[in-house]
């Protein structure tokens, strides 16, 4: 699953830590989000989605393999 | 594996210092080193019994004590610490019984089968231990390297 997390962070000019403690979570995950290590789960991703104003299929996407 | 089962952060700190000390007296006592130093038995005999407890509670509180900041990525790696953790262990234990089956060198002699069974058990715990601080530190060292 592919992601726009990195984009939409720099786009609102925000840095990880920032967003990290909008959402209550640490910079190590929104590090490994940014770098597709990691998937969160579904209430992060609405988290995500509602902290840059958008809808969770603008922020995140499935690839061909998922 | 939710966090009733987690002791509070400071705890780690408390166990990092307690299961190093516990180990080295414990294997000093074990080949004998501490026999030399003190004559006494009954006293040999508390200071192993409580380093190899100091050992076995300072890796508990290790292993179970939160991190400053527990989100679900922590619990994701801290599962997969765990799964490859079962794996080593697994792997251990085949490899230990093929030795054993091939060579017919089954460990009984001078408390073998023992510290076969110990090291067997805290191989998991172990690696548990390594390979979750690893990631943790990794993964910082990759952000501040950003």
């Amino acid at each position: 699953m592919k992601n726009k997390v990195k984009e939409e962070r720099l786009k609102s000019n925000i840095t990880q830590q920032e967003l990290a403690d909008k959402l209550s979570v640490s910079r190590q995950t929104i590090f490994a989000i940014e770098t597709g290590k990691y998937i969160p789960s579904t209430i992060l991703s609405l988290k995500i989605a509602k902290a840059f104003k958008k809808s969770v299929e603008e922020i995140f996407a499935l690839e061909k393999g998922d | 594996m939710k966090e009733k089962y987690f002791l509070p952060n400071h705890y780690k700190k408390a166990g990092a210092l307690m299961m190093p000390i516990g180990l080295i007296i414990w294997s000093l006592t074990q080949i004998g080193l501490v026999h030399t130093l003190i004559t006494i038995h009954w006293i040999n005999v508390m200071v192993l019994t409580i380093s190899f407890f100091s050992f076995l509670i300072g890796m508990y509180f290790i292993s179970f004590s939160k991190e400053k900041f527990e989100d679900e990525y922590i619990d994701n790696l801290r599962l997969h610490s765990f799964q490859l953790s079962a794996l080593i262990q697994l792997i251990f234990f085949v490899l230990s019984f093929l030795y054993m089956f091939i060579f017919k060198a089954e460990p009984s002699r001078d408390g073998g089968l023992e510290l076969f069974l110990i090291i067997s058990i805290f191989i998991f715990w172990l690696f548990y231990i390594l390979h979750f601080n690893f990631s943790l530190f990794r993964n910082k060292k990759k952000i501040y390297e950003e």
